[in-house]
């Protein structure tokens, strides 16, 4: 279809300029590339201890040959997933960063599904025409809510919850010295994931109220109440199909902005996710790391768009047919 | 994205919060109450001498917070100025040279919009060890694309209008039309943008500072917190070291967000359809019969957002009899549309009606908007124009022209379609079984019209009312249309429509609208033959029929704002027409002319 | 500790002392015995044997709180590993007692000639390795050689020793030059390896074997749980020495202080333990008010903060400028900041008195009148009047500070470092990393100015009271202010070859006047350890060498205290 051949067309652009950024960087920055590739710490190390290593490290990377060639073939080894070594944790980052990657999706999709809904639900009670009570109320919450950054919320989510008991752990993962058990990590869970819902609902409720005020004053919305069907009816059969595809669009650019805010929201709940290993990567200059996880958060947030695109190919009948949509 | 409720915020308050804050980034020694250098013990609750109490190093949290707002202020109008800049400068150039430019171009703003902005603000930051003006550069450099989203589809808008081709007509060169005549109209929209962008630019700094990647020469309200989260701000109860940089944050944001919305939202219309607020009436009080609907003093006004009031009818007085075929024409804007809606309560929620609108014994204006559902589709039914998306593009027609016989009728699912085939058959449409199937994409336009008169006849509705039902019809679908009108029994049709020759051959009676007022109304034998209004006559000349001629020229002398709207161009006004004149009933015709009062 | 309330909750803090705590002992073993007694009676069929197994194995955890990091298992190439490794699974030759004396471990016994010039080290013929193996003579010549080869820090090995000979259980080594720290420098940091299983890894910092975990102490890994930030170690059953009364231990990563103190009151940890830092004196006062915790203390063998130059540096190589920037600094605020105001201000010698004698040298004054001075006689003015001073020629006075990002205390001394400076001219630039990169960036030597603070042992090694952190270039470690100055070398070359107690005296005084004529660095407090701990614990005793209370010793001794109730996990 030429609605997904034109999308396609997109991410593979995208997908190169992230996979060239890091060359780019490199390439830019004063100094010895080899810094900026294998971080400095290591880079220190190696040129004391084993200059030898350091020179089968440049050639590795191929700095002596011309750039052309040594763009090609890093964009090779990015495409079969080599992102080299950690000197920090003593692993390929490609094995680090699919540990973390792990934690932080347990934090993230279980997020991002209830506040899609809670967003889907909120929005349409208070996008429907009429001074209701749901908008009075939930618009001002949730516009406050939005301007909160989500980091700020965890914190006085904290604040709050420090002195209500043990319940609520004040971060990590697991109690310490206890057993793997689905009830603690939930219980661990509990606090940063109320963060990323109620950021990320904030941010979708007033998307889909806007989306739905917009489709109300559409021309068949008119005729669907000309033709004497309730507004519930209205919003079921009519407001919501087309308020779908363009909310699904906005949970996937939303699923780029949760990553991004819950990178700090990790920070401050010591969860052990991208967030922690990118803030550890940047404490410790630990270049490989630090691009790694970038090109991983790319990845997901480009997979989440391009999934939002397949399903508004699905729903909407004009993109199935390459119509325009208006 | 404001709500209605939000707007009655005045832009005050976001405006006020907002120059206090400037004014602290500005000139912090004149409000920090102790200056930055003098030093307390650490870590002291809040009192009279330290209003937030005192950091781990001693200092007053008051004094920092506010000595904190430059830099944080700073970074975020500066990104913001940048991001504007470009996103703006990539927008214009977009939208004015379309091709390959364009193209180029916004496959850029793709990639941008779908890098995560926070990690790659981290990355570069981290790469490139950056200060104040570095941090507030990446930020800029990766925000700038959501504005050049917009701006070049307004610059395609404003491309397209007369005064830029006029413009480009007298050798304007194109920079010269992008900076002088493109770049005032959307500087509201670029303004409001840039005050969004500053608000997210003011997260991101934050959000960098937090993790402790800012300068720690110029701190901020994100480096305050970094400096709590790791100096034993919660151990030691500071917690107003956590809220206070949070609150300035927050608040600041919002009042961004607010400003920004206001702005942006600023030329937008209120247009929601609303329901009625009047009182409820029980389901049997409608008739079963087709009763004459009688319109009195019936007058619509439009409050628009800068205060002011369009009056789209005024006055209306009308009388539709039983099983009557009423044609409405008149020209666009003369306010038969909104007659339409009147009826049916279907305007928005910016329209005040006042008047009676009585039929079978009720007035429609005062009833609610449950007693409008009961009389919508059931007694009355609308037909909506199809030009624009009068049906739903994301359901199948079928199930739309069956929806009112399902909802009205209690049918069944396959009794219902069986209904619509039966329906769009009637109308013309072939072959009608595969063709409800189908998705009003792959409609014509003149059959989307007829889908939409078979949805308006499907549940039997004794009034009906044909909003242009010939609009895009072919001659021969359009004297399909007519038969199948005029086959219909015991029905009450008031149509509006351009087609002055459809009028003729349908209806029983024709009404002339001019200005919101109704200026002549005739029996359709009488009209056709001698029209009494100066634009009647006029309207039928400009008919193709009569050899196209059109309207006279203009009389300014006798036009006047409250006068007959046709004075301006009416070859037979005099001075009485600077007076709006009365309807006049001459003998069951009535006209509204200074020249037909006695 | 009792409840206490205020400003004497300080002045109760409880001091380690026999007596007390004999007493409380006897006391609380009664009542606890009297306990078991009714237990026994109340539970036919549960022998008392079967009790004290299940004590010894799968018995109470003890958790350990901490902020540090821990990457990765590996003793060699993760440096909080490393002090784990120290603290539970691998033994080194000798350990030193908190009165600095050397108690055996690995060697039963040890010796030396009359000069220092060679070692010679008994191993305990039982001591095994986690996986069953003996521990060999071997494994002690291969450990030292491996480290001199791959270690980074540890090059000075090479540099200090001629030849190790190995016989039956017997260890000697031949050193090149006459050491009479040997034992510390060497004999004690050295973590033993297996050989048999670090021969086959040659790189440390690039391995995935999960047997280089093993060691031959007292607790053994269990897991490392990333996820978690939890390293838990059980009790090795095996140990050739005093058996541990503890089961298991774990230890628990807190991403800062304040989330760390939390769980201290919330009963999730036991203890605090950090390496050789006591708990941040400003959450004292709140930890000792909680009914449940007890703190104990010492006077800090390490300084918290050091202000290091950077002698190549041409911004501060010239001392008058040193000195400045000395006298700038507001001693008494960070003494109020990071000690509560406890702390004896400093002398330019540096040295604290918890570990020599001072050579009578008085306290630190802060006269930014003088520092300007100074710096007007170095032709320091600020000419383009932006409020910061330019050298001599022409360059701005923007110093380059290095910190650790990583550890508390830190951010409140640069900013009030910052605002001192600010006050005469200079203005800071600051580097920031956390604690291996740091230690790249000090390698690489772009800095002017770096803050660090020094360990109990680091103030220990080499030649004693701190001259390992400058006399880096012989030891092939920490050259922190790059100090080239060939009188300091023959001064801790003199120490190293002396064992006469007096002549030790007077070179010490000869090291602190040193440090207080040329200021390679400015000891910018002194201070005390605080180690809180959960009362429902008792035994523990201070080693500051091992970093507090979790160490060789307290192992020893450490039992739950009989009226609180430890849950068994």
């Amino acid at each position: 279809m030429a609605f997904l051949r034109g999308k396609l067309w997109r991410y593979g652009l995208c997908l190169f300029f992230v996979l060239a950024l890091n060359f780019f960087i490199v390439q830019l920055m004063p100094g010895d590339p080899l810094v900026h590739l294998v971080g400095e710490e290591t880079y220190f190390h190696l040129e004391r201890t084993n200059p030898r290593a350091l020179a089968d490290l440049r050639a590795k990377y191929g700095l002596d040959r011309p750039v052309a060639q040594r763009f090609l073939s890093s964009m090779v080894q990015l495409a079969r997933f080599r992102l080299g070594w950690s000197f920090h944790y003593g692993q390929p980052v490609a094995q680090i960063l699919l540990y973390r990657l792990k934690w932080t999706l347990v934090l993230l999709c279980p997020a991002v599904f209830v506040s899609s809904l809670l967003g889907l639900f909120l929005g349409c009670l208070s996008g429907r025409p009429g001074g209701n009570w749901a908008d009075r109320a939930l618009t001002p919450l949730f516009l406050t809510l939005y301007s909160v950054p989500a980091y700020c919320l965890a914190f006085l989510l904290l604040l709050a919850f420090l002195s209500f008991g043990d319940f609520f752990p004040l971060g990590g993962m697991r109690d310490p010295g206890a057993g793997v058990s689905i009830w603690d990590v939930w219980r661990h869970m509990l606090l940063p994931q109320a963060v990323l819902v109620l950021h990320a609902t904030s941010y979708l409720y007033v998307i889909m109220r806007s989306t739905v005020r917009q489709i109300f004053r559409e021309a068949y919305v008119i005729t669907a109440l000309g033709k004497g069907v309730k507004p519930d009816g209205v919003l079921l059969r009519h407001v919501l199909p087309n308020a779908l595809p363009p909310y699904a669009t906005a949970v996937a650019v939303n699923f780029g902005f949760i990553a991004g805010g819950a990178l700090l929201v990790e920070v401050v709940f010591s969860w052990q996710g991208m967030g922690s290993l990118m803030y550890e990567a940047v404490m410790a200059r630990d270049y490989p790391i630090l691009w790694g996880c970038f090109l991983v958060l790319s990845l997901s947030v480009i997979g989440a768009n391009a999934l939002a695109d397949i399903f508004c190919a699905a729903v909407d009948p004009r993109i199935r047919d390459d119509r325009p949509v208006s | 994205m404001t709500g209605p409720c939000l707007k009655r915020i005045s832009v005050g308050v976001p405006v006020l919060v907002l120059s206090v804050l400037l004014s602290a980034a500005l000139f912090p020694w004149l409000l920090a109450p102790i200056s930055p250098g003098t030093l307390d013990s650490p870590y002291l609750q809040p009192d009279a001498r330290h209003l937030l109490g005192t950091d781990s190093i001693g200092q007053d949290l008051l004094s920092e917070l506010i000595y904190s707002a430059r830099i944080s202020l700073c970074v975020a109008f500066l990104a913001s100025f940048a991001a504007t800049f470009l996103g703006t400068l990539v927008g214009m150039v977009s939208g004015y040279c379309e091709g390959a430019w364009d193209q180029w171009l916004m496959r850029v703003t793709d990639v941008f919009l779908l890098v995560p902005a926070l990690p790659l603000i981290i990355l570069l930051t981290a790469y490139m060890d950056a200060g104040v003006l570095g941090i507030a550069l990446v930020i800029g450099v990766t925000a700038w694309p959501a504005t050049a989203r917009v701006v070049r589809a307004n610059v395609r808008q404003e491309r397209g209008k007369n005064y830029i081709r006029s413009a480009q007509a007298f050798g304007a060169g194109n920079l010269y039309v992008m900076t002088v005549h493109i770049l005032p109209n959307i500087s509201q929209l670029v303004l409001a943008k840039g005050t969004l962008v500053a608000a997210s630019a003011m997260v991101a700094e934050a959000g960098v500072s937090f993790l402790g990647l800012g300068d720690p020469n110029y701190k901020s309200w994100g480096a305050m917190l970094h400096e709590a989260f790791t100096g034993g701000g919660l151990l030691n109860g500071a917690y107003l070291w956590y809220m206070s940089p949070i609150v300035c944050i927050s608040l600041t944001v919002l009042c961004l967000t607010l400003l920004g919305q206001r702005w942006i939202e600023a030329d937008e219309e209120d247009t929601l359809v609303v329901g009625a607020r009047g009182k409820d009436v029980p389901r049997s009080s409608f008739p079963h019969k087709t009763p004459r609907l009688r319109v009195k003093g019936l007058s619509v006004d439009f409050l628009k957002r800068d205060g002011t009031v369009f009056r789209a009818l005024d006055q209306l007085e009308m009388t539709v009899n039983g099983n009557e075929r009423l044609a409405v024409v008149g020209e666009t804007g003369s306010g038969k549309s909104v007659l339409l809606l009147a009826l049916m309560g279907l305007l928005p929620r910016n329209a005040a009606v006042t008047g009676e609108i009585l039929y079978g014994g009720m007035n429609l204006c005062a009833l609610s908007e449950k007693g409008f559902q009961r009389l919508r589709g059931k007694h009355a039914a609308y037909v909506p124009q199809g030009a624009g998306q009068a049906l739903n593009p994301m359901m199948r027609v079928g199930s739309q022209v069956a929806e009112p016989a399902r909802v009205h009728l209690k049918m069944p699912k396959d009794r219902a379609m069986g209904l619509a085939v039966e329906m769009l058959a009637k109308m013309g449409i072939f072959p009608a079984h595969r063709r409800i199937g189908e998705y009003p994409h792959q409609y014509s336009g003149g059959m989307i019209q007829r889908a939409l008169t078979a949805m308006g006849l499907i549940s039997g509705a004794s009034l009906i009312l044909l909003d242009e039902p010939t609009k895009g019809l072919d001659p021969r679908s359009r004297d399909h249309m007519l038969r199948v009108l005029k086959g219909l029994e015991q029905k009450t049709i008031v149509m509006v429509t351009h087609d002055l020759a459809f009028a003729q051959g349908f209806a029983d009676r024709i009404g002339v609208m001019l200005g919101a007022r109704l200026v002549e109304m005739a029996d359709t034998a009488g009209f056709f033959k001698r029209p009494l209004h100066p634009y009647a006559r006029a309207l039928l000349k400009a008919q193709p029929r009569q050899g196209l001629q059109g309207m006279g020229p203009y009389h300014h002398q006798f036009f006047h704002p409250e006068g007959c709207p046709f004075s301006a161009r009416c070859e037979t006004a005099f001075s009485k027409c600077r007076v709006m004149p009365p309807m006049t009933d001459m003998g069951g015709r009535f006209v509204r002319c200074w020249r037909h009062v006695a | 500790m009792e409840r206490s309330s205020g400003d004497d909750a300080f002045s109760r803090l409880t001091r380690p002392g026999k007596g007390r705590f004999s007493k409380i002992f006897q006391r609380r073993f009664f009542t606890g015995r009297l306990l078991l007694l009714i237990l026994l009676m109340l539970s036919p069929g549960c022998s008392e044997e079967e009790d004290q197994a299940k004590v010894h194995s799968s018995g109470p955890v003890l958790r350990i709180g901490t902020t540090m990091v821990i990457k990765q298992a590996n003793p060699v190439a993760d440096y909080y590993y490393n002090i784990l490794a120290m603290v539970m699974t691998h033994d080194s030759l000798v350990r030193f007692d908190e009165d600095l004396k050397p108690v055996p471990q690995l060697a039963e016994r040890f010796s030396s000639d009359r000069e220092g010039r060679v070692w010679t080290f008994d191993l305990d013929p039982g001591a095994r390795w986690h996986d069953g193996r003996p521990v060999t003579p071997g494994d002690v010549k291969f450990t030292f050689e491996y480290l001199a080869r791959h270690h980074l820090s540890s090059g000075w090995a090479g540099h200090m020793i001629e030849a190790i000979e190995t016989r039956g259980h017997r260890v000697v080594f031949r050193l090149k030059e006459p050491h009479s720290r040997f034992l510390i420098n060497a004999g004690f940091v050295v973590r033993i390896l297996p050989g048999h299983i670090w021969r086959n890894i040659s790189d440390p910092h690039k391995t995935e074997n999960r047997a280089v975990s093993v060691g031959c102490g007292p607790f053994m890994l269990e897991d490392f749980d990333p996820a978690a930030r939890t390293v838990s170690f059980r009790v090795n059953r095996d140990y050739y020495g005093p058996l541990p009364t503890i089961g298991r231990v774990s230890f628990q990563t807190y991403g800062t202080t304040d989330l760390l103190a939390l769980a201290l009151i919330k009963e999730q940890v036991d203890l605090y333990y950090q390496y050789a830092a006591g708990m941040p004196v400003p959450y004292v006062k709140k930890l000792a008010a909680q009914p449940h915790l007890a703190c104990m203390w010492a006077e800090s063998m390490g300084i918290p903060a050091v202000l290091g130059f950077n002698l190549s540096s041409s911004l501060v190589e010239a001392l008058a400028v040193r000195r400045a920037v000395a006298l700038a600094v507001d001693y008494s605020q960070l003494s109020a900041c990071l000690m509560n105001g406890e702390s004896r201000i400093p002398t330019p010698g540096l040295v604290p008195p918890s570990l020599s004698a001072p050579a009578d040298l008085s306290p630190w004054k802060q006269n930014p009148d003088e520092s300007r001075a100074l710096l007007a006689s170095m032709g320091w003015r600020d000419r383009d009047g932006d409020g910061v001073l330019e050298t001599a020629q022409g360059v701005p006075a923007v110093p380059t500070l290095l910190v650790r990002s990583d550890l508390w205390g830190e951010s409140q001394v640069v900013k009030l470092l910052a605002r001192d400076l600010r006050k005469i001219g200079l203005k800071l630039r600051v580097r920031s990393a956390d604690l291996s990169t740091y230690l790249a960036f000090l390698k690489e030597g772009d800095y002017d100015l770096v803050l660090f603070r020094t360990t109990p042992w680091g103030m220990m090694m080499h030649a004693g009271l701190g001259t390992g952190y400058f006399d880096g270039e012989k030891t092939q470690s920490l050259n922190l202010c790059r100090l080239k100055d060939e009188a300091f070398f023959a001064l801790c070359h003199e120490i190293l070859k002396t064992t006469d107690p007096d002549r030790l005296k007077t070179l010490y005084t000869k090291v602190q006047r040193y440090y207080a004529e040329h200021l390679p660095a400015v000891a910018l407090c002194w201070g005390r350890s605080y180690f809180p701990f959960n009362k429902k614990w008792q035994g523990f005793s201070i080693n500051q060498l091992e970093g507090g209370l979790a160490n060789r010793f307290s192992w020893q001794n450490l039992a739950p205290s009989p009226s609180k109730g430890v849950e068994a996990r």
